[in-house]
């Protein structure tokens, strides 16, 4: 438990941002750019919200070795990606992702934890790809970086909190309802 | 009664410092908020202080002393007119490594760990000063960068040792992986 202290320190240490005269396009730049970036593909949010969703079903340490694994490995798929290397079926390898993550969090499956992992930081090479292929040029790298990992971190939490209803038996059909939805929107990407 | 003291130090509005510069001001605050203020000093300084409180206490103190040590070394070695794009992607790398072993806890022999730290704070000294080497004043400025990695890293490991809770080190660990996977992608944009 982190003490209350802590927390005075914390608020003392707090940054001031200045907010004079940001329009929403010197911020947007930088990592307002990057925190909103992951958000505004469905089939991205989808398969890292699958990610955490899966990684609660599995339970420890896949709970937070999946989440942990998915943005390093992201990193590294985005830092090829922003070098111009290229990469083929990156579209294919995204939806795919949906469609499989998906469906592991409706059937249930459990995997050897190394499978777990090395399957989703081999999707997680094509999320990263496609990102950092379409970073904007005139962005703050760092701060836009730093928004973009915090929001995938985000959003595998969210699927982490749904995920923690397994611990119930309707919840469990809540989480496995939530992995049918990923794996049609999934495999919709994927098939048309 | 500290937590609310921390809700009211939240809540309180900042000054803005729009137009401030961190030139305004003495030298020695501006060397502080150059360290507080900048994400690509504030990451490989969190880092390190995330490191050094897995490592024990016996790291810790030394840490204190032997970060802000190397920086000055590294800012020396800046001013000396040492001119080197390779230091900074090493910087850069040596973030990286700190970051993943971080994600990992891992368990390292104490001269390894005191080797990163210098290293981290050399290559990140030099990176600022090579950045924003103020005109005059260079030893308090410098002084200034000091006091402010003490309090990054020591705050940032006194959150990590008060972290006793299992979700709270998990925590710590996705603290370390988030870190790593920025300095990623920011290295795929440095060298595109």
């Amino acid at each position: 438990m982190v003490s209350s202290r802590y927390l005075v320190l914390a608020g003392l240490f707090l940054p001031l941002v200045a907010l004079a005269h940001s329009d929403g396009g010197a911020s947007g730049t930088g990592f307002v750019n990057g925190l909103i970036h992951p958000v505004t593909g469905l089939d991205h949010v989808i398969a890292m919200v699958a990610v955490g969703l899966w990684g609660a079903q599995l339970g420890m340490p896949a709970l937070w070795l999946l989440p942990v694994a998915f943005p390093m490995i992201m990193a590294l798929g985005g830092a090829v990606g922003a070098a111009g290397v290229p990469l083929p079926g990156i579209e294919i390898g995204i939806a795919a992702s949906g469609l499989l993550l998906g469906l592991a969090v409706l059937g249930n499956v459990r995997p050897p934890l190394w499978v777990a992992v090395l399957l989703v930081s081999f999707f997680a090479i094509f999320h990263g790809h496609a990102h950092g292929a379409e970073m904007p040029g005139f962005a703050n790298p760092l701060a836009f970086a730093a928004g973009f990992v915090i929001a995938t971190g985000l959003l595998h939490l969210s699927g982490i909190a749904l995920g923690l209803l397994w611990r119930w038996p309707q919840g469990r059909w809540v989480v496995r309802g939530s992995g049918a939805v990923i794996a049609v929107v999934g495999g919709w990407f994927l098939f048309t | 009664m500290n937590f609310r003291v921390a809700i009211g130090l939240w809540l309180a509005p900042g000054v803005a410092l729009a137009h401030g510069g961190f030139g305004q001001g003495t030298p020695f605050f501006s060397g502080v908020m150059h360290v507080l203020m900048s994400v690509s000093v504030l990451l490989p300084l969190i880092a390190v202080g995330l490191l050094a409180s897995q490592q024990g206490r016996i790291v810790l103190p030394r840490a204190q002393v032997l970060l802000p040590g190397s920086m000055a070394l590294g800012a020396g070695l800046a001013l000396s007119g040492v001119d080197s794009s390779v230091l900074i992607v090493v910087g850069q790398l040596a973030v990286i490594v700190v970051g993943v072993l971080v994600a990992v806890a891992a368990s390292l022999h104490v001269r390894l760990v005191m080797a990163l730290i210098a290293l981290v704070g050399a290559l990140c000294g030099y990176a600022l000063m090579r950045a924003d080497a103020p005109d005059s004043a260079v030893v308090w400025f410098v002084a200034g960068t000091m006091l402010g990695t003490m309090i990054v890293q020591g705050g940032a490991a006194m959150l990590a040792l008060s972290a006793r809770a299992d979700w709270a080190r998990i925590g710590v660990r996705v603290a370390g992986s988030w870190i790593a996977a920025i300095e990623v992608i920011y290295l795929g944009f440095s060298l595109a």
